[in-house]
């Protein structure tokens, strides 16, 4: 029945479908079936076994048999006036049968989502129940998806494009111990404006969320369609299954065991995974493009294949959208006199100042525009620099590219490496996915080459990150007082500082960091005065809510927050000069404090928060470790002893663990009515073998094990 | 383009709110005084004028029924610059809206109609498939304290009996609020006071021309607050139900709602338009009740078939929210809403041969009981009723692992309005034993070095097992080893579980039982020849139900119930137990609690009983409660303190 709300909260964002509860036509329901029936009834082997393996039926569900077709076909309408319609077809399907095994299973599929945009769009499917008769799905059910966010990936096809429009239906009849088996058929296109057109790449891991007996991918292009595909880690292979006006490849993949959750994990670049893209193209063996021949099922590129392509890519930046970003910057350039003043003011200031365009345009600048446009300036002022890839290292090996998308670009400027700038980053900066990577230098030229180099790692103290606390107790509500001044470096600094420059008034003074000008001056005075009376109200309601988020945050580290008193940002480290990030907080913590008749016992190691506590099966490693950057993290507690009170169990805050992957150093004394207690955690290599699990084990649980510890205040 | 005047440009887009609206003198004094009043609030309605004339008309299967239309007007008011907010109106199959517009002042200071549409989309609960609830809202900005929108629309209830509450507070705090109820002489309505009291809420009846005329007003009415724990809004908030009695048409009297038997009536109404074919249940009641051969077995088996076998997936679009589907629908299925679970359980039970009747009920949200009020907002449940021996038992579908005779938290002490053909019977469904929902966890530890090694042993009885089986049994079976190690640490990360063991979780009917080998560490601070353990390693310290400064809702706990803790730590021969701390014993009437340590030779045990007996803690009650969770937490920070002898 219906029960009555009063309060939803509503996003202006969501598409709505003006008519109400919209349900399919019987004619449209039987034109979905129609679409999809061969392809649900095809008799391929690996879809007529009912049966699992030995061994998986504790499983919540087994993929028995999951099959993904795609078809590309390029066709053209030849008009009598106007430019001819060009665009790429594509038909997906996917059939996917699945054994559930438990209520989790089930619930997991009790709703079923499918795309009805095309009228040639297909859906369709059937429970086998345990004696093996078959019920089909009641399409009669189904109804609009009105926010298409709602549709699980799971449904969504890999080569959909455009506006959709879902529909989804309640399975019946289905129970713990039945047989799901159903399949759609997706038709999408592709207008085609250029030459070329790339589709987006599929990372396709094979270990999947349920254990998979069989699954395939058939693709099948046409002429200028081309197919580039890399196996990693033991994965299958795409093999080639047909040729002539289609080319047909066709990747299997049987008996796979279902993803495993294990901290530290690389995913992409340790366990068994598949890749592939397809390109259309008018011309094989395009210089821009990474495609192969004709037919060619491209996985490798020589050198000089890679040396050409980059050259080629490289002069095709060229183009309007990055010209009149490099406009931009240098009429800003200009304006600041800029031009002609030493060069590494010069090449920070083009830094700084792409930043910043790029924020006041709220544009996400590509590795690739960042890089033409940062050349051209350093060509301007005769700087020499050189283009250089890599690849980000969470995604793939740079050996391994096979897709454009996945290059990384930057530049090298006076033995410095200056790479695709963000809202947050400063110059020199080297993001985490780069360091310690294979990169190349392009070689420009008529015809480019590349050659190889190794890009630095970040050491320790690049990426520090250090806390200095005062605490100390009240002693009537037992509740600690505590002021902690942090400083975040490199890569930790990166990861703390959108928390910490939420709500603050950083996007109209981005100028200041570059010593520019406030183009606020250039408006005619109502106009700057309006917008200036509207950013100090923007101000004004940032300092409300900041202290609102950071309490929130502070949450995730403290069980029990009980105010949150103050937040003082000290440094915002957007700055050449002091890219450190650095703020204070003030905040009352509860649940510290322990009683042993007029003693207390005091968890002050725990104000270092959040130590990674390893258990059970994940004490053993089945991969090695990516902790992604070196770093070392530092805690000084100055916690001020209780007047009346004396300190004791100091003893077990001593620890030195210390060792090829890490340590963890910590002491504690007295000093001057004061209990000083000082522990630093370091990660001392970013990737480490599986071997050394045992040995960073050690500082991970000694880290852990002193977080847990008290100290005693006994009475005097 | 000058670049540098595009950049600026951007800067100006970026932070563009230029105000449209304008502001009045009366808008400035309305948006002060409610500032003085709640100065948290960002904005205030000045102005809730709403307006509800009743008519008559046909209904369903052309039957005369009476019809409201309702004329609603809505001024707010910023309180402080910069106020977001979304004004939102529901509308379903049975009260339509119309002419919702958007006004804002204009330079005349006059409210001018603004040419956008409200934005519309699907107002859909989660957990329901389809119903036919959607929502049209606009978003408001307001830049600038003072600044006033008003919004204005009409509602049309083709039915009056879906026209039922008018609640005097909102999100946001009302300056004034006024309902207006124009009645035709020829219509009798009633009209429930609820929750006036404590409130200034002035009310008048005049006769107007040939309609009667109500009018109720309540000033500076305080916004509903989304807080944790919370019963609905109707325990709390004041509000009027609003029934049609009798009217009367021409010569024709028409009867609405004056009594329980016409509510009934109505529901059984609808009941009847299911067209259940029995017949087609008939092999699976008879697979499923194999070898049964008392009334209660034959009705366990039916019970737990349909808990374990119909999944929740609700279609609710107009009359079908009200109507089941039929038996044979859901059984073919496997899935539905309240109703049709209900359905399908009453006709398979009565092909069992026992005596069924599909039953209407509110859930603990509704704070009313059948006979106090005659309108449709005092039901929001389906459930089927078994007699047996006289004696009623009440089966919830939706309520998963639940056994044979024991009733969900929610349904308890509610009435029951049971189908019995032409008439009826009422029933309150009986409270569950409060001592039956019970965790009771053992726990015996000796100290070996820094670590305390044992046993524990878990044990649940009543709701609180069946509680932990509606959550185990939707776990990924693959996962739920590893979900009984983690239930079996009980929340303390430094507790490592080995061999753990169950009862059998298959059974819905014996209370749960996990237990497993333990070792603790971390407990135990030494400092010189000195032990400090805490031994309350799992201390419930109830910090979520800490009522804030202004919470406006009693605490709903969904459940009553008790927990028992019993912790027991031997020490060597040659160590003695000093500072044993004070026991602690609180009791009242909505929340208790007991503890005490006790040594015996070298062993200390620490017993604890919580109970939460009614499932709730009263606003009243606060300043008490508060005191108890601050006792509670001082008893919880004990530790054992252990010395050489």
């Amino acid at each position: 029945m219906k029960l009555s709300r009063f309060i939803l909260m509503l996003s202006a964002t969501l598409l709505f479908y003006a008519t109400s509860f919209a349900q399919l036509k019987e004619e449209q329901l039987n034109k979905l079936r129609l679409n999809v029936q061969s392809f649900l009834e095809d008799k391929d082997a690996d879809f007529t076994t009912n049966t699992i393996p030995t061994g998986w039926e504790e499983q919540s569900a087994v993929i028995i048999a999951q099959k993904t077709t795609m078809f590309f076909d390029q066709k053209t309408s030849f008009r009598l006036f106007g430019k001819s319609d060009r665009k790429v077809i594509i038909m997906e399907k996917e059939r996917r049968k699945i054994k559930l095994l438990d209520n989790s299973a089930v619930d997991a599929f009790s709703e079923l989502y499918f795309d009805v945009t095309d009228t040639e769009n297909g859906f369709d499917g059937k429970v086998i129940k345990a004696d093996g008769k078959e019920e089909k799905l009641d399409l009669n059910r189904a109804i609009v998806v009105e926010d298409n966010s709602d549709v699980p990936g799971l449904f969504r096809s890999y080569t959909q494009s455009g506006s959709k429009r879902y529909f989804k239906v309640p399975v019946n009849g289905l129970q713990p111990g039945d047989i799901l088996d159903y399949a759609y058929v997706a038709n999408n296109e592709a207008a085609l404006r250029d030459n070329y057109m790339e589709f987006v790449p599929v990372y396709y891991q094979c270990h999947r969320p349920y254990s998979t007996m069989k699954q395939e991918f058939e693709i099948k292009l046409d002429r200028n369609t081309f197919l580039c595909s890399k196996s990693m880690n033991g994965a299958p292979e795409f093999v080639e299954k047909e040729q002539g006006e289609f080319n047909v490849y066709s990747w299997q993949d049987r008996n796979r065991e279902k993803l495993k959750d294990q901290n530290f994990v690389n995913e992409y670049l340790l366990l068994p995974m598949m890749k592939f893209q397809i390109v259309f193209s008018s011309k094989e063996n395009a210089g821009n493009l990474f495609i192969g021949n004709r037919g060619e099922l491209k996985s490798n590129f020589t050198p000089e294949e890679y040396g050409k392509k980059l050259g080629t890519m490289y002069a095709t930046m060229n183009s309007s959208y990055n010209n009149a970003l490099l406009a931009q910057v240098k009429y800003h350039l200009k304006k600041m006199d800029a031009f002609g003043i030493k060069d590494d003011e010069f090449i920070k200031n083009c830094y700084y100042i792409i930043r910043h365009v790029c924020l006041m345009n709220d544009i996400e600048i590509s590795s690739g525009s960042f890089a033409y446009v940062f050349k051209k300036l350093m060509d301007d002022q005769k700087i020499p620099c050189n283009i250089m890839v890599t690849a980000a290292n969470n995604l793939t090996a740079l050996k391994d590219v096979i897709f454009r998308s996945e290059l990384e670009w930057f530049v090298k400027v006076k033995d410095k490496y200056v790479f695709v700038c963000n809202n947050m980053s400063n110059l020199y900066d080297m993001p985490t996915y780069t360091q310690g990577n294979t990169a190349y230098n392009l070689v420009l030229g008529k015809t480019a080459t590349i050659e190889p180099a190794t890009l630095p790692m970040a050491t320790i103290q690049d990426n520090g990150l250090e806390y200095v606390m005062e605490a100390s107790l009240d002693l009537t509500t037992e509740n600690l007082n505590v002021t902690s001044n942090q400083e975040y470096k490199g890569n930790s600094r990166d990861r703390q500082i959108y928390t910490a420059l939420m709500y603050e008034n950083y996007v109209p003074l981005d100028w200041k960091t570059y010593g520019g000008y406030d183009e606020l001056d250039e408006l005619p005075e109502p106009r700057r005065d309006a917008l200036n009376e509207r950013i100090s109200k923007y101000k004004k309601e940032g300092q409300r809510l900041k202290p609102l988020y950071m309490e929130k945050e502070l949450k995730r580290e403290y069980p029990e927050v009980i105010k949150y008193n103050a937040f003082r940002l000290l440094q915002d480290g957007r700055n050449f000069k002091k890219p450190e990030l650095k703020y204070s907080e003030d905040y009352q913590l509860g649940d510290f404090v322990r009683h042993a008749g007029k003693s207390l016992l005091v968890s002050i190691p725990s104000l270092a928060s959040h130590q990674l506590q390893i258990k059970g099966d994940e004490r053993t490693r089945q991969y090695d470790i990516d902790v992604r950057y070196a770093r070392q993290v530092k805690w000084t507690i100055n916690f001020a002893i209780p007047t009346g009170y004396n300190v004791l169990g100091l003893e077990d805050l001593q620890n030195k663990i210390d060792n090829e992957t890490g340590s963890f150093i910590s002491t504690a004394s007295i000093q001057g009515g004061k209990l000083v207690i000082v522990a630093t955690k370091t990660y001392k290599q970013p990737r480490i073998g599986k071997g050394s699990w045992p040995s960073m084990l050690q500082w991970i649980d000694a880290a852990y094990n002193f977080s847990q510890k008290k100290i005693l205040l006994r009475k005097i | 383009m000058n670049l540098s005047l595009k950049t600026a440009a951007t800067l100006a887009a970026f932070f563009s709110c230029i105000s449209v609206f304008g502001q009045t003198d009366d808008d400035f004094y309305a948006a002060g005084d409610m500032r003085r009043k709640f100065p948290d609030e960002r904005y205030a309605a000045s102005e809730v004028y709403e307006e509800y004339r009743f008519d008559k008309g046909k209904g369903l299967d052309g039957l005369p029924v009476a019809t409201v239309e309702g004329n609603t007007r809505n001024v707010f008011v910023a309180l402080k610059d910069l106020a977001y907010f979304q004004f939102y109106q529901f509308y379903n199959k049975f009260v339509s809206l119309k002419n919702f517009n958007y006004y804002y002042r204009n330079s005349r200071e006059q409210f001018k109609k603004a040419s956008i549409k409200p934005l519309d989309q699907a107002a859909t609960d989660d957990g329901i498939f389809l119903d036919d609830n959607r929502v049209k809202f606009y978003n408001v900005r307001l830049n600038e304290f003072g600044e006033a929108v008003k919004f204005e629309f009409n509602e049309l209830y083709a039915d009056s009996k879906y026209f039922t509450r008018l609640y005097f507070n909102g999100p946001y705090p009302i300056k004034d609020h006024q309902i207006k109820l124009i009645v035709p002489q020829w219509m009798d309505i009633e009209v429930k006071e609820m929750n006036f009291e404590g409130y200034k809420i002035q009310k008048g009846k005049t006769a107007e021309g040939k309609n009667n005329v109500y009018t109720y007003s309540l000033q500076n009415a305080e916004p509903f607050k989304g807080e944790p724990n919370a019963l609905g809004y109707a325990y709390t908030f004041p509000h009027i139900i609003v029934s049609v009695k009798s009217w009367t048409d021409g010569t024709q009297a028409n009867k609405g709602f004056q009594s329980v038997d016409d509510l009934y009536n109505w529901y059984n109404y609808l009941y009847k338009k299911c067209q259940n074919n029995p017949e087609t249940l008939k092999p699976v009641v008879t697979q499923v009740t194999a070898g049964k051969t008392t009334p209660e077995d034959k009705a366990k088996a039916i019970y737990y078939w349909v808990q374990d076998n119909i999944r929740y997936i609700a279609f609710e679009d107009g009359y079908a929210g009200f109507i089941p589907e039929t038996a044979q629908d859901v059984l073919k299925n496997k899935y539905s809403d309240c109703k049709g679970m209900a359905n399908l359980m009453t006709e398979m039970l009565k092909l069992a041969g026992l005596d069924a009747h599909l039953t209407w009920i509110g859930t603990k949200h509704i704070p009313y009981k059948h006979g106090e009020v005659n309108a449709l907002c005092i039901d929001n449940h389906c459930i089927s009723t078994l007699y047996i021996k006289g004696k009623p038992y009440f089966l919830d579908g939706t309520e998963k692992y639940i056994p044979f005779g024991e009733n969900a938290y929610r349904i308890q002490s509610k009435t029951a309005l049971v189908e019995k053909g032409v008439s009826h019977d009422l029933h309150t469904v009986p409270p569950a034993d409060k001592a039956a929902n019970k965790q009771f966890t053992k726990a015996t530890l000796s100290l070996s070095g820094n670590t305390l090694k044992g046993k524990v042993k878990v044990t649940m009885t009543g709701e609180e097992r069946t509680d932990f089986h509606q959550y185990y049994q939707t776990i990924p079976s693959d996962r739920q080893k590893e979900f009984i190690k983690d239930f079996l640490s009980l929340g303390n990360d430094n507790l490592d579980v080995k061999t753990p063991v169950t009862s059998n979780l298959k059974n819905r009917d014996i209370p749960v039982v996990l237990d497993g080998d333990i070792d603790l560490s971390n407990q135990v601070t030494t400092v010189g020849k000195e032990l400090f353990a805490s031994i309350d390693f799992f201390p419930k310290t109830l910090q979520s139900f800490t009522p804030k400064p202004n919470r406006q809702n009693d605490f709903d706990f969904s459940s009553a119930y008790t927990f028992e803790d019993e912790i027991e730590l031997s020490i060597p021969a040659t160590m003695k137990f000093v500072d044993i701390p004070e026991p602690l014993k609180i009791e009242a009437p909505d929340f208790t609690f007991s503890g005490a340590y006790t040594v015996t030779a070298n062993k200390i045990v620490l017993k604890k009983t919580m109970s939460i007996p009614t499932g709730r803690i009263r606003k009243k009650d606060f300043a008490a409660w508060g005191d108890f969770l601050t006792k509670l937490r001082n008893f919880n920070r004990n530790l054992v303190s252990i010395s050489p002898k």
